[in-house]
């Protein structure tokens, strides 16, 4: 499968996803004036790289996102529930949610997301300014 | 020209840090909001309360866009219509607001004076599980998403959100929000 890879824009998320790699990255903003249609791509490849995947199977997901809108917070949780199926047919999901630890807002965000999942691993990484 | 000038005083003295009226769009939203970052570091707000007041801001913003009756119709292949709305950020000592005002459906403003009344009740925990249950919701379930938009500024907000509706025809209103960061 082809890896998909969307440049970061202001109001847009960083795409990395590597499946030589197994390894999903996604970092930056989500904010677009249309969530639906950027997640759209997104979700078709997610579903489609994890329905490949047999039981035993292991990927790591790294997420750092700063701030996220309304909408796109319902467009995650749909990536999110899609990795969570995955992961409850014994694919191994680790899911590093990364945020600066004074964004509480992220913060929250990530611990809301890690309820909704069942089997999925879901750790929260606190970091702190480069020094 | 005089006016103006008493125009500029009297926000600086109101502590307006942010002043637009005018058709908004999403080049526009991102414009100001990275401009109110920047204006809100070099005031030395913190990580925490920066990021509330652009989450509040980012939701207002674009609720006029997906809600605004359009006043002014440009050429029929440019889109349907200007999104006219009005937005103040200030600073009230310690705390920063955010005004937002725009014309919607009269229909509309009905919904949202209610899920506005219905969320002034609930307290941070049940705000919480509304924002999670409404989330699992269909996007048409949720009325466009702008029932998951309230919440959120519901739960950035260190008050609750307060609306203020007057009448302008038959069919619309203007509608005004204030939330405090």
């Amino acid at each position: 499968m082809k890896p998909l890879i969307i440049q970061q824009t202001n109001s847009t998320l960083h795409v990395d996803f590597n499946p030589l790699a197994a390894l999903l990255t996604l970092r930056g903003e989500s904010y677009p004036e249309n969530a639906i249609r950027f997640f759209e791509p997104v979700l078709s490849w997610l579903r489609e790289y994890f329905s490949n995947l047999s039981s035993g199977a292991s990927v790591k997901v790294d997420m750092d996102i700063v701030y996220f809108n309304s909408s796109s917070s319902k467009a995650l949780m749909n990536c999110f529930d899609v990795m969570d199926e995955a992961a409850g047919r014994g694919i191994e999901v680790n899911i590093c949610w990364r945020h600066h630890v004074e964004n509480e807002v992220a913060k929250e965000c990530g611990e809301e997301f890690a309820e909704e999942l069942k089997t999925a691993i879901f750790i929260m990484a606190p970091y702190k300014d480069a020094e | 020209m005089e006016y103006l000038h008493k125009f500029y005083m009297d926000m600086k003295r109101d502590g307006i840090i942010f002043c637009f009226n005018g058709p908004t769009s999403q080049s526009i939203i991102e414009s100001i909001g990275t401009a109110l970052r920047k204006k809100m570091e070099v005031d030395n707000a913190g990580r925490g309360t920066i990021q509330r007041v652009f989450s509040i801001f980012i939701e207002l913003m674009q609720n006029i866009i997906n809600y605004t009756e359009p006043d002014i119709f440009g050429p029929e292949d440019e889109g349907p219509g200007f999104k006219h709305g009005i937005v103040i950020v200030g600073r009230d000592e310690d705390k920063f607001y955010i005004i937002s005002g725009n014309r919607i459906h009269q229909s509309e403003s009905e919904k949202v004076l209610e899920s506005i009344k219905a969320l002034q009740q609930m307290n941070r925990q049940e705000l919480k599980e509304h924002y999670q249950r409404m989330r699992r919701l269909e996007p048409e379930e949720q009325s466009k998403g702008a029932g998951l938009g309230l919440i959120e500024m519901f739960r950035r907000a260190s008050e609750p959100l307060e609306c203020h509706i007057s009448p302008l025809d038959a069919e619309t209103a203007f509608l005004s929000i204030k939330a405090t960061g």
